[in-house]
């Protein structure tokens, strides 16, 4: 009697402490440089104003940024997956070309998705001039 | 697959109607202790135990078979699930037999068949909602009753040496489920699992092990009859979330397909003659289940892997006269992962799977201690058995963070009384239980703002799962001997749950057959 309620209660211990896991999501996520690639002419990156949509196409979930900071490169934490990367209208480049400060609207040169399945990606983010 | 079916059902008949007629008879005095050792209460205790096919020639001393048609109903006025409706209904019939061929053979088997509606079914287009979970497609308008059949058979064989023995046992269970109104399910399923067992004598107890192989796969399409209907299928991952890129309309016709297999293992000890002292069971279940979309080039697009883990002992004490006694306990743990694939834009029409993420996880904890404590005689025999559990059931979707936790603790005894008379077996059980919510917390910070309807769902559940129950259950079977070889029997269940809301659910079942 005594066997079968010692063995008892270690079965119940054992299953017990089965439900104690600690859930690890890092294995989750890639940490995401875009660097944003202007046109031949730009000599030098001044500012960029870009407010950036990025779209899981699995999951649907949308992330929005635009913490580009002032050489054109923004730095974010995503889940893994495949993204569609989009910028939103109105978006200014401030550059230089020799002795001359200009301000234009910028898109995408092309269509961008973004495979992101390493824990860390370096993209480059091809922009046009808009006019 | 539905023709091999009803001529395996049709088989299953055969062999219990050719035991019958030609198997060594069961004599009148033989076939009343056979009804009563079947309808023993620790039967409940130890069964598991004899789930070996190598140990289960040991379950019972007695040869017993029975044929019968009954009907059985099920209804709630809030269903916990949605998904699996609120009311189920259905006509059956089953047979099933366990023959000592020789002192070393024994055959068991079973066939059955039901059919009947499973009503009000929402936020679910699949069949088999608690295999496949949390990879369901739903729509989020539509809903109703499914018309639902089911065939089953089983059969095994086992042989018991003077040291060793082995045992064999298979099962199949196959079913199509399907509405008339859009959108309409049409859902096909057949799910096979094969064990094997051995066994070996030391001393005055036998171990035994068994591995056991399943096979399961489920065709699920939805089509809608109105051209311009359908609203969107939605492939969910768990608690609200769904695959936006994969979301189906009415032109996905070929739809879902869910294809698993996986294994079981399990060990035992129990006493190598008769019922009393300690039993051990050990087991390991493990399924693994991919969902693949069929219009999308049978693209794999999420798996579903439940593993669990079972544990039980029991102690039976039967002195040759007197009270006998036994305590149980019985642990289950449940652990299911849901993995979504990464899959890349398509290419010509072609879907690459580019990686897997782990992004639902759920447990569910459930352990049992039982007491048993009666008294058998030539004319009557009576038990009481109380009871007492406690179950823990998480579920995390885990990025963005998603949660949902509920613990119950409770319990209950059941009385049960048997009369044996010259040519007639009363039996009876009543029962009453108890379950309070300890804790419950629903965590979705992330609300999924362009399906509400799915936040929804989550919500209903966790609202039904967070209630505490009160059960009241009686049942009865009365038993009367034709012929020396043969009984006629009729039994009821009842079974009334009453929810802290005031809500209620019920659960009715009548039965009646041979047994020979």
């Amino acid at each position: 009697m005594k066997y079968t309620l010692k063995t008892a209660l270690l079965l119940v211990g054992i299953a017990m402490l089965s439900s104690c896991v600690k859930r690890d999501t890092s294995d989750f996520f890639s940490q995401v440089t875009l660097q944003l690639v202007p046109p031949e002419e730009v000599q030098q990156t001044l500012r960029v104003q870009a407010p950036v949509t990025l779209r899981n196409i699995n999951t649907g979930q949308r992330t929005y940024t635009s913490d580009f900071d002032n050489e054109g490169v923004l730095r974010i934490s995503l889940m893994k997956g495949v993204y569609e990367l989009t910028l939103e209208t109105g978006c200014k480049l401030k550059y230089r070309t020799g002795d001359e400060t200009f301000t234009r609207d910028i898109v995408l040169e092309r269509d961008t998705k973004l495979v992101l399945m390493a824990s860390e990606e370096a993209v480059p983010v091809k922009v046009i001039f808009s006019e | 697959m539905r023709l091999l079916v009803k001529i395996w059902l049709c088989a299953g008949c055969l062999l219990g109607i050719a035991e019958w007629s030609q198997a060594r008879p069961t004599e009148p005095d033989t076939l009343m202790r056979a009804l009563r050792e079947a309808a023993s209460p620790t039967n409940a205790l130890i069964r598991e135990a004899y789930a070996n096919p190598a140990t289960r020639p040991d379950a019972f001393g007695h040869s017993l078979s029975e044929l019968s048609i009954g009907y059985r109903l099920q209804t709630e006025e809030q269903p916990t699930v949605r998904q699996k409706g609120d009311r189920t209904d259905f006509g059956y019939f089953a047979t099933e037999g366990y023959r000592h061929l020789s002192e070393k053979s024994t055959l068991w088997g079973d066939a059955g068949y039901r059919i009947g509606k499973r009503r009000n079914v929402v936020w679910n287009l699949a069949s088999d909602y608690e295999l496949i979970y949390p990879a369901i497609t739903t729509d989020t308008v539509g809903g109703g009753d499914l018309t639902s059949e089911e065939y089953t058979f089983g059969g095994g064989y086992g042989h018991r040496g003077e040291r060793f023995g082995w045992g064999a046992s298979a099962d199949v269970r196959a079913g199509q489920e399907y509405r008339t109104t859009d959108p309409r399910p049409r859902n096909i399923t057949i799910d096979i699992s094969a064990t094997l067992g051995g066994s070996l004598r030391i001393g005055c107890y036998k171990a035994g092990l068994s591995a056991s192989l399943r096979v399961y796969k489920q065709t699920s399409a939805t089509y809608f009859a109105n051209p311009i209907g359908g609203t969107g299928l939605f492939r969910l991952t768990g608690l609200g979330a769904y695959y936006a890129g994969y979301t189906g309309d009415n032109q996905d016709t070929e739809g879902d397909l869910y294809r698993g297999n996986g294994f079981s293992a399990e060990a035992v000890l129990l006493p190598a003659h008769g019922r009393k002292g300690l039993f051990l069971t050990l087991g390991y279940d493990r399924l693994k289940i991919t969902k693949i979309l069929r219009s999308y080039k049978h693209l794999p697009l999420q798996e579903v892997i439940p593993h669990t883990f079972r544990a039980d002992a029991a102690w039976l004490q039967r002195p040759e006269q007197g009270l006998y006694w036994g305590i149980g306990v019985k642990n289950r743990y449940e652990y299911r992962e849901g993995i979504e694939n990464i899959v890349a834009e398509s290419v010509g029409g072609a879907y690459e799977t580019i990686g897997a993420l782990k992004t639902f996880e759920y447990s569910l904890l459930q352990n049992r201690l039982e007491l048993l404590v009666g008294r058998e005689s030539p004319r009557s025999a009576w038990a009481v058995s109380p009871w007492a559990a406690y179950q823990r059931r998480t579920a995390d979707y885990l990025y963005p963070a998603q949660h949902m936790e509920h613990a119950h603790a409770g319990g209950g005894v059941e009385v049960h009384y048997t009369y044996q008379g010259h040519r007639t077996m009363l039996r009876t059980t009543v029962g009453a239980d108890y379950f309070a919510s300890l804790s419950h917390n629903l965590a979705i910070p992330v609300a999924n703002i362009d399906i509400p309807q799915l936040v929804e769902m989550v919500r209903y559940e966790y609202d039904r799962r967070s209630q505490d129950r009160l059960g009241l259950q009686a049942a009865l079977r009365g038993d009367y001997r034709l012929r020396k070889r043969m009984a006629l029997f009729l039994a009821a269940d009842y079974r009334i749950d009453r929810y802290r809301d005031g809500t209620l659910s019920h659960y009715a079942q009548i039965a009646c057959g041979l047994a020979f």
